[in-house]
């Protein structure tokens, strides 16, 4: 399996008027062939930032200042507007959280199905567009396409929409999928739905996925590897076992301690105090310092190197330095 | 908490809450849902959205009038005659916290006076500096400090505003506080920051909670017993460990395999039960049982009735007619 996007120190800014929010801080990751890579962290971790930064459709404000984006051996940061049009949509997709606001509510679904490959896929007919966005929708699994096909957003459920967002997604079999938080806005039993459907296309149509959601049953669900930000940094990636199991990272630990766990009943939840830092002004040392348990003098003022914790698994903390034991004995 | 030593704070007798739609059709958002609430006990109330629960929860504090059916809290009955003293005492006793800690803060008002207008409306503190210091003293009690107080609550994050929330309902010294998905707006990580604060009052003060939301594992976490709402119909009541353990309403399973676990090991290796389809539309139903269009174990006897809740062993309460 190859690598089909790294990204590399993928630094983004963001203008507003108090200031300049740091919000991706140097981020590097990579996607495999055919995997799923889940992003998790805190609201205003800078995932969904950095996945925008991607698909190059940050707001007007925000800025890719560093960094590249490498996708099938070209850096998509160096794209013109016109040449980016031509890679979103047919080679890079994505999925937003609210199927409500990605549909355009007075446009029938199939036609905004048949819009997509309208853009992408010049040489099809009207009558194969048709039969395209028609075979879609059976293929998210939406009973009844024919009839679907000519019905409003606002006549179909909360899950079957966002089945619609996914097979606009698919209309050109991209290669890779970016879906942002798919199942928050949905029901635990239309989310069970929906990822199964993700995985079941995945291996039909050989898609790679990045998955963000802060749902870490979400995760352990769907995701072979996965990647935790904080604070605009990612502080650790690792294959899903390894981070469930074997977490390097406190936050990571923290992260995981917090969940209630559905086996066990009773005693108090370990959560974890304080809450995430301002971007505007950013630590210079590691993020979580602040609210870190086994936080030294070290982690306020310098930022970790990422250390190797196993296979595929890195994490960014102070504690993984080999001299981290000797130095917490001497402060205390 | 002991069987015998079990004092009923509040009790619900079959509760309707009819919506008026239109077109002479009219949505049973809470359709005969009768329960108990337990003295110093924590009810968690769960089904998909739309089911009804934030109604009921609405409605059990009258928020809403009910259309049919009896609240009884602390032995008195919520209805039309009562004074208006006996109501404001009532008032009091029973608060809510909100789902939206953005939307339920009045944007324009100092943290202090959105914690002390309970305490004004009810004449709590003797003088200002009194109910000044009422405040800060709850602000402090929920983890905040005292000069957040004159603050407005866009200074503020999300878990910071919602302990401003839970501060509010504590202002009155309430005896039951409905908790209308406290948490669902949170953070992962701030989620078990505000479930700990809740469990911590709770053993304090001896509050009564229900407890509304729609995630499973919390909501097992923080509940002595659970209710299982689908379309405005209580399916399932039963205490916490026993409903996960031994569920008996087809949707109450379904329900519970749906959730995913924070355990990849686990996860790859589980069989789920489906649920075919999505809620119907809740207007205009017919007498058969709710849950026919998605059952996986409908018989043609459920569509001639709906069942009953009723109890199946000591505590676990079913509407099933499959199960019973």
């Amino acid at each position: 399996m190859g690598k089909i996007l790294e990204v590399k120190n993928l630094t983004i800014h963001i203008k507003t008027h108090k200031g300049v929010v740091q919000a991706v801080r140097g981020v590097d990751f990579y996607l495999n062939e055919q995997e799923t890579l889940a992003v998790v962290g805190e609201s205003g971790s800078g995932k969904s930032i950095t996945m925008k930064g991607v698909m190059g459709i940050l707001p007007k404000n925000g800025k890719v200042v560093d960094g590249t984006v490498m996708f099938q051996g070209n850096d998509l940061t160096k794209y013109t507007e016109r040449q980016m049009q031509q890679v979103r949509g047919s080679e890079i997709a994505m999925i937003f959280q609210d199927p409500m606001t990605s549909l355009n509510p007075t446009m029938k679904v199939g036609k905004q199905i048949e819009e997509m490959l309208k853009e992408h896929c010049k040489e099809m007919s009207k009558a194969d567009r048709k039969a395209r966005a028609i075979e879609l929708l059976s293929l998210v699994g939406i009973s009844n396409p024919e009839a679907r096909y000519d019905q409003y957003p606002h006549q179909l459920s909360g899950g079957m929409r966002q089945r619609v967002v996914i097979a606009i997604a698919l209309a050109c079999d991209p290669k890779v999928l970016i879906a942002d938080e798919p199942t928050t806005a949905l029901d635990v039993t239309i989310q069970a739905q929906i990822l199964d459907l993700m995985r079941d296309l995945q291996k039909k149509i050989k898609t790679s996925i990045i998955i963000i959601t802060h749902n870490l049953g979400v995760v352990a669900n769907i995701a072979d590897r996965v990647a935790v930000m904080y604070g605009g940094k990612l502080v650790e990636t690792g294959d899903v076992a390894d981070i469930f199991h074997n977490p390097c990272h406190e936050y990571t630990k923290g992260l995981l301690r917090s969940i209630p766990k559905a086996h066990e009943k009773g005693g108090e939840l370990q959560a974890i105090p304080g809450t995430p830092p301002d971007l505007m002004d950013p630590p210079v040392g590691c993020p979580f310092a602040a609210r870190c348990q086994e936080t030294m003098i070290v982690c306020q003022k310098f930022m970790p190197d990422y250390t190797e914790c196993g296979k595929n698994h890195k994490s960014a903390c102070w504690m993984l330095d080999e001299m981290a034991q000797e130095v917490k004995a001497d402060e205390k | 908490m002991k069987n015998d030593d079990k004092q009923v704070l509040l009790d619900v007798k079959n509760l309707k809450k009819y919506f008026d739609v239109g077109n002479k059709k009219i949505l049973k958002a809470v359709d005969d849902v009768s329960l108990q609430i337990y003295k110093g006990e924590t009810l968690g109330l769960v089904g998909e959205s739309g089911c009804g629960k934030s109604t009921f929860g609405r409605t059990v504090i009258h928020l809403y009038e009910p259309t049919e059916g009896s609240v009884t809290f602390d032995g008195l009955k919520i209805d039309k005659n009562l004074d208006k003293k006996q109501r404001h005492e009532l008032c009091r006793r029973m608060q809510m916290i909100f789902q939206d800690p953005y939307a339920s803060l009045n944007p324009r008002r100092k943290i202090l006076d959105i914690v002390a207008e309970g305490i004004d409306a009810h004449g709590l503190a003797a003088n200002k500096k009194e109910r000044n210091d009422k405040v800060l003293e709850l602000l402090e009690t929920v983890g905040l400090q005292a000069e957040h107080a004159d603050r407005f609550p866009h200074e503020f994050s999300g878990g910071q505003r919602q302990r401003v929330g839970i501060a509010r309902a504590l202002a009155v010294d309430p005896d039951f506080i409905v908790c209308d998905e406290p948490i669902s707006a949170l953070d992962v990580s701030i989620q078990a920051q505000v479930i700990n604060l809740l469990e911590q009052l709770q053993r304090e003060r001896g509050l009564t909670y229900l407890f509304i939301a729609h995630d499973l594992s919390m909501v097992k976490h923080i509940s002595d017993r659970i209710g299982v709402m689908y379309l405005g119909s209580l399916v399932e009541l039963a205490e916490s460990e026993e409903l996960f353990e031994n569920p008996m309403h087809p949707y109450t399973k379904a329900l519970l395999s749906a959730i995913p676990i924070p355990d990849p090991d686990i996860e790859k290796n589980r069989q789920r039960i489906m649920l075919e389809g999505t809620l119907p539309n809740p207007i205009g139903l017919g007498d058969e049982c709710k849950f026919c269009s998605r059952c996986p174990v409908c018989k043609d006897s459920c569509h001639k009735s709906q069942p009953k809740l009723v109890e199946v062993k000591p505590g676990h309460f079913v509407a099933c007619s499959q199960v019973q």
